[in-house]
């Protein structure tokens, strides 16, 4: 019993590493970069998610691998709960909403500190190329380890990107990874990765990605909802995406128990908006283009003074700017071009606190300061600083754990001209339990429950006629019971994971447009009310086949029964809010022989409504989508090749997420690698 | 027995016409009307959601198709329909996003041609209005444009320049000339502020007289004036109602709120609405110009949202079409009495035009 505890006091341990990009060298008192086995790597991160309290998702780099996945939106596709509101090919906007809750209510972190966008409260993820990922979770509520900023706590839901962190066998000194990725749509994707050991205590990494399509695929249209309704066979127009990525990294050691990484990230893209696929004006309905540019700079600081005592800093700086031109608009300048810039400054200081070793306590203090510019008419050039700190507490027994947090929030608004919008302090709590009831099983029963809120965006607050100021935040509740079921250890079954949980999550005061007087005039008002009702489901498993095959598959189901509940007047009172399917899913199985590895993933959703009303004209089909591919390792003297083909969709279903924004059919992607 | 009637009426038309000095020959929109049998309902559904319907009652029958189009021509509508008109034996229907004049059958509802309104880069003109007289139907078009559509060929013969962004099209019988309400919406917030005039027979622009800050429909009336609904700027310039008399002097008539009217046999029919508020319907005579109903629902028929207004030249009934935009709308139907005869639920999103077919 006591070695086992110990195993897992390791297991804790090694993730709380992994996960924080944190080095394991004050425990193990070396002073190299930890070198982890992927395999451990893997069945770690399943242990965490079984053992958490809120219901976690992980995807290692491995099992992202598999998934026939360019973008993070096509991994996170494969998390329950959650629907990727995709709007179609490479350069189409991709948000995440979990559990009915909307995409404003998602927070998305990469490593160790959050995007955001404060214009519009969403980020497209998209823009994330799986390139270098290293992990990517979905935690509802949010990650149940305490000592984290503040921000983490705020959100109804965290999907965070981790990227690769620099190791190295012994004696190396530089190693990295090259890939070239083409397909179908005139994909074209080089990147390379070098990982740099500069001294025994300093690492550095470099990243870079140049992405290219035309994105022109083919797609039926099919001009009314009946089989003898008319079609055209048609090609996606102005489609076309070019993005470059670059990101550098130090990581360092600063002393037996501190060490810091900083990070800079540049991101520009050009795209061309398709916009809906119009009736009868296909060819040429948009002109439009979108420029991108994202800059930040990261740095993170860590320091476990003692086996008590651990203090961690962040701070980042952000620059956000957008450039959108409608180059046929039909007004007197003959365009419409807007550009918009946000900054945003932000700092973050977390003390943990160990008096025992079944208590953790930690508080958090998060400042962030974030304006946007825009060239739009009487524009306000909003400010907003936030404040938010949080208070948490972690207890872990043998059978039990209990987290409670209360996150504090308070608001500054400024505007240059011209009335700001209210101030908001706010309270937020979160409890969570998980409880293993039997000793030599590894069943688990859980609970949270999480009352959150998502501010106004800038645009819901400031946007020319349309924004109102005197919005009040949009309160989210989540309750959730659900229990997580592992074995792990066999041969023939080294890992096998289910998990089940049953949630209410309820919604007041959403923000939505409605209309004043007449369809030009529209405000923004907290109006809506939602409840959803739902069950996800997951489960991952490993096999070991004779004649060293192995197999792993897994896969999710979510139901969701989202209703609108703003007005029993209405005719869409209870009906299910537009683009949420009742059902839906994903899997993915992998067979990994010596020769080479075949995988296999599915997606699937029941119907869903493009509207709020339920009604047959708004239904939008549901669909699958079956993907596989084909890869080989090859190892030469010096190097590792990795060599892959995917066929994507294969049986060429031709759907839609988002209404008239069409999918892919069947393409193919053809990737080589090379680890050097 | 009806059509009979009707038959008679149009022969000695005909014929009076013929027989009088001038050539004026009696042109369809000056028909006299008879009694409605069927309705016709255009809905413009949301933006790049290409579903805009057309619904259709047989009110005898009760026969009811919400996708009439689509059921008929076996493929829809299209993105954002405006407006329709009816002209002779057929329907005009602007698709606005779709950039498209989608010609009907009146009787049949079959598509006789789609009509194309694009750009020379191939974009929508966005369409957006439509008033038909002497054998031609004009539009106008957010690219600044009137265009002129000939009913024999169904092709365009012509277009004349007009201020920005126009949105409401009448004709003037009696002035024998267009006016178009030039919005400059898409210039906001510099609107526009005039009403071009087009004369009927040179179809050239002869005169922009100025309104108001953003005007949005215009209507006339027998005797040449010609009623304008403006609507500001949203903030602190205020919607008003002005007339332009036939010598283009333009005056405010006083103490009327008008989210949308429309003018039947000399009668303006006025309606406002304010979101979360009931929506109200007044009459104003274009002759004495006054108004002589403050309240035309009498029977305290409750109409939220109210959207667009007709009335039944025959029968004096008038239709009120509801719209939240997101939602299905309602079509309600009072006598002249202001008495609640039926309501069609349901009808599609955005009712924005009814024509009565008999």
């Amino acid at each position: 019993m006591n070695v086992f505890k110990k195993q897992q006091w390791f297991i804790v341990i090694c993730v709380a590493a992994i996960t924080s990009c944190m080095r394991l060298s004050a425990q193990t008192g070396e002073d190299t970069l930890l070198h982890l086995p992927e395999v451990v790597i893997t069945e770690n991160y399943h242990n965490r998610a079984i053992r958490s309290a809120l219901p976690t998702q992980i995807m290692t780099e491995k099992a992202i691998q598999n998934l026939n996945a360019l973008q993070i939106s096509d991994v996170v596709k494969h998390f329950s709960g959650v629907t990727v509101k995709d709007y179609g090919g490479i350069g189409g906007l991709k948000t995440v909403s979990v559990r009915g809750l909307g995409a404003t209510h998602t927070a998305v972190g990469y490593n160790g500190v959050l995007l955001s966008d404060v214009q519009t409260g969403q980020i497209d993820i998209g823009r994330f190329s799986t390139d270098n990922v290293n992990s990517i979770t979905l935690n509802q509520a949010q990650s149940d380890q305490i000592f984290q900023p503040a921000r983490f706590f705020s959100a109804a839901s965290v999907l965070h990107i981790h990227s690769r962190i620099p190791s190295f066998e012994q004696g190396e000194k530089t190693h990295g990874k090259g890939s070239l990725k083409t397909g179908s749509f005139g994909l074209v994707n080089p990147t390379v990765y070098l990982e740099q050991k500069i001294s025994d205590r300093m690492a550095a990494s470099l990243s870079g990605e140049w992405l290219s399509a035309d994105g022109r695929y083919p797609y039926v249209l099919h001009y009314g909802p009946s089989k003898n309704d008319s079609s055209s066979l048609e090609k996606r127009q102005n489609t076309d995406v070019q993005n470059l990525r670059l990101e550098g990294a130090l990581f360092g050691k600063i002393s037996p128990t501190s060490r810091a990484d900083a990070r800079i990230y540049y991101y520009r893209s050009e795209r061309g908006l398709p916009g809906a696929v119009i009736f009868y004006n296909t060819d040429n309905a948009s002109k439009q283009r979108l420029w991108d540019e994202t800059f930040f700079a990261q740095v993170h600081y860590r320091n476990d003074f003692t086996d008590k005592w651990a203090l961690q800093a962040n701070a980042k700086y952000n620059y956000g700017y957008q450039h959108y031109l409608d180059p046929t608009y039909l007004n007197s300048a003959g365009k419409l071009e807007n550009t918009y810039r946000q900054h945003e400054g932000y700092g973050s200081v977390a003390l943990l606190y160990s008096p025992y070793p079944a208590l953790q306590l930690s508080t958090a203090a998060d400042l962030t300061s974030a304006t946007l510019d825009a060239n739009l008419y009487n524009f306000v050039y909003p400010r907003r600083i936030t404040l938010q700190s949080v208070m948490a507490a972690k207890f872990t027994a043998e059978k039990f754990t209990a987290t409670a947090n209360v996150l504090y929030t308070q608001t500054d608004e400024k505007v240059k001209n011209g009335n700001p919008a209210e101030n908001h302090h706010k309270v937020s709590p979160c409890l969570a339990v998980s409880t293993q009831p039997f000793d030599d099983i590894d069943l688990h029963f859980r609970a949270f429950y999480k009352n959150i809120f998502r501010l106004p965006t800038f645009n819901d607050l400031y946007y020319s006629l349309v924004g109102k100021r005197d919005l009040k935040p949009e309160d989210a509740q989540q309750f959730n019971m659900g229990l997580t079921y592992g074995i792990s250890g066999s041969d023939h079954l080294p890992f096998l994971s289910f998990a089940a949980d049953i949630y209410r999550n309820t919604i007041k005061n959403k923000i939505v447009a409605v209309p004043v007087k007449n369809m030009f005039e529209w405000s923004m008002v907290n109006y809506g009310k939602v409840r959803i009702d739902g069950i996800d489901l997951s489960m991952e498993s490993i096999f070991n086949l004779p004649h060293e095959i192995s197999l792993s598959a897994g896969g999710t189901f979510s139901y969701q029964k989202a209703l609108n509940m703003t007005d029993p007047q209405s005719s869409t009172y209870k009906n299910q809010i537009p683009y949420t399917p009742r059902t839906s899913g994903a899997a993915h199985a992998t067979v990994e022989m010596p020769w080479f590895k075949v995988s296999y993933t599915l997606l699937w959703s029941g119907i869903r409504y493009a509207l709020a009303e339920n009604i047959p004209q708004n239904r939008l089909p549901g669909y699958t989508d079956h993907s596989f591919s084909l890869s080989k390792v090859v190892n030469t003297k010096r190097h590792t090749w990795h060599i892959s083909v995917e066929a994507l969709n294969v049986g060429d279903k031709n759907y839609e997420i988002v209404r008239n924004f069409h999918m892919p059919g069947r393409s193919f992607r053809g990737t080589v690698s090379i680890d050097f | 027995m009806k059509k009979k009637n009707v038959c008679i009426l149009v022969l000695l038309a005909a014929l009076f016409a013929a027989c009088s000095d001038s050539d004026i020959v009696i042109d369809p929109t000056e028909l006299p009307p008879s009694e409605t049998q069927q309705i016709l309902v255009l809905c413009e559904g949301i933006w790049n959601h290409n579903n805009s319907t057309l619904a259709f009652y047989d009110l005898k029958s009760k026969a009811t198709d919400l996708d009439y189009f689509t059921t008929v021509n076996e493929n829809g509508l299209g993105d954002t329909a405006n407006d329709m008109i009816k002209y002779g034996s057929k329907i005009y229907i602007v698709v606005n996003e779709s950039g498209t004049i989608e010609v009907i059958d009146a009787a049949t509802g079959k598509s006789v041609k789609q009509i194309e309104m694009k750009t020379a880069e191939g974009s929508s003109r966005q369409p957006r209005y439509a008033a038909a007289y002497g054998g031609k139907v004009y539009v106008t078009s957010y690219d600044d444009t009137v265009t002129r559509i000939d009913t024999v060929s169904l092709t365009i013969d012509g277009s004349v320049a007009v201020g920005r962004d126009p949105e409401g099209i009448c004709i003037s019988t009696k002035n024998r000339k267009i006016y178009v309400a030039n919005s400059g919406g898409l210039d906001f917030p510099d609107y526009d502020k005039t009403v071009s005039v087009i004369d009927l027979n040179s179809f050239e622009e002869i005169e922009q007289i100025e309104v108001g800050l953003n005007p949005y429909q215009v209507f006339a009336d027998s005797q040449g004036d010609v009623y304008v609904s403006v609507r500001g700027n949203y903030a602190d310039i205020a919607p008003s109602f002005k007339k332009i008399s036939p010598l283009y002097e333009v005056s405010a008539i006083p103490n009327l709120t008008v989210s949308e009217f429309t003018i039947v046999n000399d009668k303006a029919y006025i309606l406002y609405n304010e979101w979360g508020k009931e929506s109200e319907v007044k009459v104003f005579d274009c002759k004495t110009e006054e108004v002589v109903t403050e309240n035309f629902v009498t029977d305290g028929t409750s109409i939220l949202n109210g959207y667009k207004i007709t009335a039944d030249a025959y029968s004096g009934d008038v239709y009120v079409t509801t719209s939240d935009y997101t939602t299905s709308g309602n079509v309600l139907c009072f006598d002249n009495k202001g008495t609640h005869k039926f309501t069609l639920q349901g009808v599609g999103i955005g009712p924005n035009k009814i024509i009565l077919l008999n």
